[in-house]
Order: structure tokens, then C-alpha cells, then sequence
């Protein structure tokens, strides 16, 4: 039989792994603020989510770098820096950005609504693959600022006056933007809410059965 | 001896056996880690004193040498987070500087006065205080995506122009190695598991 923090009435500290007493606030041993649960969980990943999904559109749509060859500008998007990948027969790396830079905000930001649809509308027997999706959106969330590093990179390297030069695109601000969204919408979500309603419907097996 | 701990995944209360804390210990039902051991601190102490001279000389000298036609350019870790600023792009020079360059400054130094303290049998609020600190902190580092990002940046600048490799470029992957072991080896609950330190 499985028993939770909350039915034996303790607090998990998440820096130091000490389970308190539910009645303490503070960990008895490392002085961490404790919660049996993150508070607002789920109104703070709405949020987030919903901020990131706003910008995340802007940031594939306008230019990520601007380039001006003998005095003439033009700018390149995140889809366009990819397909100069691939146009080159670099696959390889293409591949990587287009997973970086799309696959994965797009992926997080799909992983984060299923799993609060499945909160919010109570359905169970979700918890285990919520789990193994959130592991991996936790894992995977930093490695879109590879493309804002790049265009760093580019940025400060490429500053040849009229001849050639390379500036910052205003994608990056949405890119940017949309990356740390997601990432504390992530940061903000609490997996154990997807357990226990699992914990309950046991409950009400156990009530019926009784 | 027994620990008695919950799964952060899932809640599940776990009893942890003190030979069981010898090996990655999974939990029962999400089978999320519950505990990993990590290497004693005198161990990983050179390490991180490594990390920490590799960082500031990947600081002080360029990555690349860019040359096309007769100008010539040369990247430098710092340099590259400044231009941000210097196209108005507060926001993201704000983030890529501190993912890159101050977020791992920071968790290093906060490491180094945790491990020192610990090993003085001391836990002082000073090391607690550093010891949250870094756990809130060690999400945000983003140093290892920088360093494929140099990676992403040597393909499409060798195809433009005469590409040379600096020694901040050896420097900086050197660093981010023995960074990484660093926080591979560090189990921030040895601090108490540790027989030796009293709480």
C-alpha cells in the first residue's frame, strides 16, 4: 500500500530530502521555505504557459539576426538559419537547431497544457506518462538559448563596418522571453498534484469496497 | 539505520536502508531518483578549484580568431553577452549573461564555501544560506548550451571566412568538463550524510 506525505501529515524539503512535520513552515534542518505542495502551482504554469505561447509565435516569425552586406540589410529568421543549414549540407547541426529552437519550446509548451488539462479536468491514469513528459521537459527546457547564444556569437564576431556586419534581430527579445517562460512555468508546476488524484481515486475504491 | 524520506515526484513515503545509501536509490512508484551518492568532498575539491582557474582564463582570452578578406575579429566569452547591450537588448543580455557567465560564477563560489565549511564540521547559517542558494540556483546555469553554441557558431563561420582556434576555446571546454563532474560528484544531502559532520 502506498502512503504519501500528505495522508502520514509531512512536509518533503526539496534542498536538503528532510521530511518535516506538516505543522512546520520552515525545514528543521536546512532553513528552506517548505509546502506539502508549490503554492499556486497550477494558476502560476497557466500563466507562464500561456506568456511563452504569446511570444513564442513573434519569435519565429520576425528576424533573429539582421545582416547588412555592402550597406544592404536583410534579416533571417529562426526557420531560415535552419534551412542554411541543410542548404549547405550541414544536416547535422540543422537538425540540432530545428530541434532546439523549434521542436522543443513548442514540445514544452505541448507537454505543460496537457498536463494541466489533465489537473484541471481531474482525469486519472495519467500520472505515470505526466511524469516521464515532465522529467523530460525539465531536462530539455535550457537548450533552446542555444540559438539567442548563437546569434551572440555571430554578433560579435561578424562587425565589419560597411562591408559586412551582423546585429541582433527583435526575435531574440520574444525568443528569449518565450525560453524563461517556459522554463519557470516548468519550475512552477508541481508533478505530485498529478499523483495525488491518483491517491484519491484509491480512496474512493477503497470507500466503495468498504 | 533508517532515513525516511518522500519522492519530490510523487509523495511517496520511502525508508532508505544507510547500505542502501551507497547506490542511486529510485523511487517505488514513479521510479523518479530519490537519492544518488555522490564522491566525498575532499575528492571533488581540486576539482572545482580547477573549474574555477579554467573559467577565469577562458574569461581572459579569445575563443576565435575570425578573418575575412583583410579584417579580422576575435570572440571573447565576455564579449559576446555585451553586444547584446550594445544593440538594446537589455533583456537578453541580461539572460545570456547570467546563464553563461554570472549563474556559474556563483554556484562555484557557493560550492566552494558549502564543501569548505563541511569540512570544518560546521554548519554555520552562512553555509546554510549558501547551500538554498545554490539549489534554487542550479536550474539556471546554461553554460554547456554555450559551449554548443560555440560549436553551431564554428560551422556556419568556417564556410565565410578563415576560422582559427584560440586557446579560451580549450580553455572553456576543459572548464565546462570538469564543471560538470563537479556537479555530477556533488550530492547536496552528503552534507548531513556525511558521518563525520555534526549537524
Amino acid at each position: 500500500m502506498y502512503l504519501t506525505d500528505i495522508e502520514t501529515s509531512h512536509t518533503l524539503c526539496h534542498n536538503c530530502a528532510l521530511l518535516n512535520p506538516h505543522h512546520e513552515e520552515v525545514c528543521l534542518r536546512c532553513g528552506s521555505e517548505i509546502y506539502q505542495r508549490k503554492p499556486y502551482s497550477l494558476a502560476k504554469t497557466w500563466v507562464f504557459s500561456l506568456s511563452a505561447l504569446f511570444f513564442i509565435i513573434p519569435a519565429n516569425l520576425l528576424p533573429m539576426m539582421l545582416t547588412t552586406k555592402f550597406s544592404v540589410s536583410s534579416g533571417s529568421t529562426i526557420i531560415d538559419g535552419i534551412l542554411y543549414f541543410f542548404q549547405e549540407g550541414e544536416y547535422g547541426i540543422g537538425a540540432v537547431i530545428l530541434i532546439a529552437s523549434v521542436f522543443i519550446p513548442f514540445f514544452k509548451l505541448l507537454v505543460l497544457f496537457y498536463l494541466l488539462i489533465v489537473i484541471q479536468l481531474k482525469m486519472r491514469g495519467h500520472a505515470k506518462i505526466g511524469t516521464k513528459l515532465f522529467h523530460i521537459i525539465h531536462f530539455i527546457g535550457k537548450w533552446s538559448m542555444i540559438d539567442i547564444f548563437v546569434v551572440g556569437l555571430m554578433v560579435a564576431a561578424i562587425q565589419f563596418g560597411g562591408l559586412l556586419k551582423i546585429d541582433t534581430g527583435p526575435a531574440a527579445l520574444a525568443f528569449t522571453i518565450a525560453v524563461v517562460m517556459t522554463m519557470i512555468a516548468t519550475l512552477s508546476f508541481d508533478v505530485r498534484l498529478l499523483w495525488d488524484m491518483e491517491n484519491s481515486e484509491f480512496d474512493l475504491k477503497d470507500e466503495k469496497e468498504n | 539505520m533508517k532515513h525516511a524520506t518522500a519522492c519530490a515526484h510523487c509523495g511517496l513515503i520511502m525508508e532508505l536502508l544507510e547500505e542502501d545509501m551507497a547506490y542511486e536509490c529510485r523511487c517505488a512508484r514513479c521510479h523518479s531518483l530519490i537519492y544518488r551518492p555522490g564522491k566525498a568532498f575532499g575528492f571533488i575539491l581540486p576539482i572545482l578549484f580547477t573549474t574555477i582557474i579554467f573559467f577565469a582564463l577562458s574569461l581572459s582570452v579569445p575563443l576565435l580568431d575570425i578573418r575575412i578578406g583583410d579584417f579580422d575579429s576575435k570572440i571573447m566569452l565576455l564579449k559576446t553577452m555585451i553586444q547584446f547591450f550594445k544593440d538594446g537588448y537589455v533583456l537578453v543580455g541580461i539572460v545570456a549573461l547570467l546563464g553563461g557567465i554570472v549563474i556559474p560564477l556563483l554556484l562555484m563560489g557557493l560550492l566552494l564555501v558549502v564543501m569548505l565549511s563541511v569540512g570544518h564540521k560546521r554548519h554555520s547559517s552562512v553555509t546554510l544560506f549558501c547551500f538554498r542558494f545554490y539549489q534554487q540556483l542550479r536550474e539556471w546555469g546554461m553554460v554547456e548550451v554555450y559551449l554548443a553554441s560555440v560549436l553551431v557558431t564554428i560551422i556556419k563561420l568556417k564556410n565565410i571566412s578563415i576560422l582559427s582556434y584560440e586557446s579560451g576555446l580549450i580553455f572553456f571546454a576543459v572548464y565546462l568538463i570538469s564543471f560538470y563532474v563537479v556537479c555530477i560528484w556533488f550530492n547536496p544531502q552528503d552534507i548531513w550524510n556525511q558521518n563525520n559532520v555534526s549537524d
